[in-house]
């Protein structure tokens, strides 16, 4: 089947999750930053599947992770480790090396977690360019392992959030509390992670 | 649709709440 307008039934919670963790590695990384990091692949995919360039082939059944994704230029190896290296480069430039670093590696963290999950449709190349072996441990066959890594993965994150906004607490004047930020990462995983199970 | 939903609430609406902790400042590297 052709393309669907959005990359639905990837990975999404687990990124997230991940994101937020990283927020330990250091405090000044804005939220914002590090989950536009983590999708930053899929940012870049979406323009290219409306494209037809690059598309997602479901597979009988439809569902949760029940899809071929033929993203050969974004989540070809090459591809998204320069995709990533763009990503840490501009947050280098706009704030310094360190956040650059972490927001290039949290950017590169997307491919590692969908190699686990993707059915051997991952290039090494971009385009797949010498026909190489296609990478990923299709753990999206086993939803019942996968699905609950990817709520592992945002509890994981979102406790490590609260530790880290704990220490530093609301700013002056404002209500957001710790807590309150840490609940919306909670019940937002919550949310999506539900509708993605379901396949919506 | 989960995945546009996901944008939504974990950039913007978890990023904006997130910017009215006490973080330490940012630095900027912009010439003035």
């Amino acid at each position: 089947m052709a393309a669907a307008a959005e990359p639905a039934s990837k990975v999404i919670t687990g990124h997230f999750g991940v994101a937020a963790g990283a927020k330990v590695a250091d405090y000044r990384a804005p939220l914002w930053a590090l989950m536009t990091a983590t999708v930053w692949l899929d940012l870049v995919f979406v323009p290219l599947l409306l494209l037809n360039i690059e598309t997602i082939d479901t597979l009988p059944g439809g569902g949760y992770g029940n899809r071929v994704i033929h993203a050969d230029y974004t989540h070809s190896l090459l591809g998204a480790l320069v995709l990533c290296a763009a990503f840490g480069a501009v947050a280098w430039w706009r704030w310094d090396r360190r956040l650059g670093l972490l927001l290039g590696a949290v950017a590169f963290s997307h491919w590692v977690l969908d190699l686990i999950v993707h059915r051997g449709d991952m290039p090494i190349l971009p385009g797949n360019a010498g026909d190489l072996p296609l990478l990923g441990f299709g753990l999206w066959r086993v939803p019942i392992v996968a699905i609950p890594l990817e709520a592992a993965l945002l509890l994981l994150g979102v406790f490590l959030y609260w530790r880290a906004a704990r220490s530093v607490g609301p700013r002056p004047g404002s209500r957001v509390t710790p807590a309150l930020v840490s609940a919306a990462l909670l019940v937002s995983g919550g949310i999506v992670l539900l509708l993605d199970a379901f396949g919506l | 649709m989960s995945y546009v939903l996901g944008l939504v609430l974990f950039i913007v609406i978890c990023g904006y709440l997130d910017t009215r902790l006490s973080w330490p400042p940012r630095p900027s590297r912009r010439r003035k």
